[in-house]
């Protein structure tokens, strides 16, 4: 249903989601996106292409590394709350996630 | 908020269920505490709930664990990230309301393993990811990246390549770092009794690595990644020839287009806790780098405080459980449950337990980096990750007399940052090591510190 030709350039869902669930909606820095219910940040940004969310400390790109909570460099802003882990948070209906961000210690 | 319990276990993948399990059935009252919204850790991390019914027989088994140590009268707490403890069994955790304090009789640590990213030219790269990272992002249905390159070293590779493979994604390639093909031949003459009755697990690896060739993807053993390029992201990799070392062999690079990196060079053991809480540690190459010491029965140095599974040394999950079930029996024992009961399962655990020491040194044989995967950071290469420190700073620093991990630390920020020196690690022990002349065993890793994981500082706040 998300996945309508596979070499389209920025849906990265794979086409085999159940069709009975009912996608969430949540805002990327004001844009609104889909996810499903138990997806992380992480993974509803590489669902929609985005694959770099946070700027170093010394402004370079930055995304998901490990994918299990360790490396704390996907970091991003949730409805306002900062420096959360987008591979450990889970997308709620209405989430409002901030990326790019100059976090962490940069003012 | 404070209380106590009985025997409390850290971490909810395979060693941290069977130990709970265990200690339950002799009648103790265990609690688990694990940082994520589901137990099962990493080995059985679950597919999201309306992915269940695609769940694999792994995912299952993982989930019936969790079930038989629900019914036995565990309590498991979710979203429970521990990240201070004291070798009195006082532990500090946030949950869904804050900041928690937690005293336990015994402990049981199963706090797993991490993967070890190699440190390269460009490994700071969106696009590069760890192999687990992949799978998580594949049990959810969704691409890593439409060409993907593997590079690293172990079975874990191959399943990652024939899960992207089976989601219909281009793998360009699995690079695996040791010469596996001429060793497996010495191994399986040498190490007959190792293998013997190990064919399932194997096979988990063969039929990946069928898989990979019927798809045409390429595979090669004694081959490492040295470079990732792009701008923003990953566009394209350096691939070279390893020697017996993991050195890149000059003359034999190629560059490979793909915009997706999957990097795993073995597991890195989460020592962070039984560390901090002053157990002594020691360096084990073979299992992965600094573990704790530990007695028969998967105690610390500290009287209470049990280690096991991969956090203690990497050894897989089926060690992990044997490991588990025999601390949890011995914690319990050690309350005074069951006392004869508890001393015939470890006795009948033994057996086992030695079986699965020899698949140990076998896959540690097989799938230990070398060397030169610490040699490929160029002095402009970031090392640590949240400070931006590089190689070149490190280099300078260590040139200008710093001689140990603190050092370097306190010099350099090297290691201060977010992930509490987890990726960075054992880079600056190695290149110390390299720098210095003196043996990875003598230098060591990071000192613990809390909170091991940064919080937010509202948390302190607001708990009191």
């Amino acid at each position: 249903m998300t996945d309508k030709d596979p070499g389209e350039k920025g849906l990265m869902r794979l086409n085999q989601v159940n069709k009975a669930v009912a996608p969430l909606k949540f805002t990327v820095d004001g844009k609104t996106c889909e996810a499903y219910p138990g997806d992380t940040i992480s993974v509803a940004l590489y669902a929609v292409g985005q694959r770099a969310w946070r700027q170093s400390r010394q402004d370079e790109a930055r995304g998901l590394l490990c994918g299990m909570g360790i490396c704390f460099d996907c970091l991003v802003t949730v409805d306002g709350k900062q420096n959360l882990r987008a591979c450990q948070t889970l997308i709620k209906e209405g989430m409002q996630v901030e990326t790019t961000a100059k976090v962490s210690g940069k003012e | 908020m404070s209380r106590d319990v009985e025997i409390a276990v850290v971490g909810a993948g395979p060693g941290g269920l069977s130990a709970a399990l265990a200690a339950a059935r002799l009648g103790a009252q265990v609690t688990v505490l694990d940082a994520y919204p589901e137990p099962g850790g990493q080995y059985y991390h679950q597919p999201p709930e309306w992915q269940r019914e695609q769940a694999t027989r792994r995912q299952k088994h993982g989930w019936e664990l969790w079930q038989h140590t629900l019914s036995a009268g565990v309590e498991i707490l979710s979203e429970r990230l521990v990240w201070n403890i004291n070798a009195q069994q006082q532990l500090s955790l946030t949950g869904p309301d804050g900041i928690e304090q937690l005293h336990a009789e015994a402990l049981i640590l199963a706090t797993g393993a991490y993967e070890r990213p190699a440190v390269f030219p460009g490994w700071t790269l969106p696009g590069v990811i760890t192999a687990g990272a992949a799978q998580t992002l594949l049990y959810h249905r969704v691409r890593p990246g439409r060409r993907v390159l593997i590079a690293g070293t172990g079975p874990l590779q191959l399943v990652t390549a024939a899960h992207l493979i089976k989601a219909g994604i281009d793998v360009v390639g699995v690079l695996e770092g040791s010469n596996v093909v001429g060793k497996s031949l010495e191994h399986t003459v040498r190490n007959a009794g190792a293998i013997w009755g190990q064919w399932e697990r194997l096979g988990e690896g063969t039929g990946s690595l069928i898989q990979l060739l019927r798809h045409g993807s390429v595979y090669r053993t004694g081959w490492g990644i040295i470079a990732a390029h792009g701008r923003d992201q990953v566009e394209g990799a350096t691939i070279a020839r390893l020697d017996a070392d993991w050195r890149p062999i000059p003359g034999t690079e190629q560059k490979v287009a793909c915009d997706t990196i999957c990097v795993g060079y073995g597991l890195v053991p989460f020592n962070g806790l039984a560390k901090l809480a002053g157990a002594e540690q020691e360096w084990r190459a073979d299992l992965g780098g600094e573990t704790p010491k530990r007695d028969p029965w998967f105690q610390t140095t500290i009287r209470g405080i049990f280690a096991v599974g991969d956090g203690a040394g990497i050894g897989g999950y089926h060690m992990a459980m044997l490991e588990g079930r025999t601390a949890g029996c011995a914690a319990a024992r050690q309350l005074g449950h069951e006392i004869e009961k508890a001393a015939f399962e470890i006795r009948a655990l033994q057996p086992a337990l030695r079986k699965e020491a020899a698949f140990q040194r076998l896959y540690a044989d097989l799938f230990t980096p070398g060397p030169g995967i610490f040699e490929l950071a160029q002095a402009d290469t970031p090392i640590c990750r949240c400070e931006g420190v590089t190689q070149g700073q490190l280099d300078d620093t260590i040139r200008a007399g710093a001689g140990n991990v603190t050092e370097v630390k306190n010099l350099t920020r090297c290691g201060m940052g977010e992930c509490q020196g987890r990726m960075c690690g054992q880079h600056v022990t190695q290149t110390l090591a390299r720098m210095t002349g003196k043996t990875v065993e003598l230098i060591g890793g990071y000192s613990a510190r809390p909170p091991l994981f940064s919080l937010p500082i509202g948390n302190f706040i607001s708990s009191e």
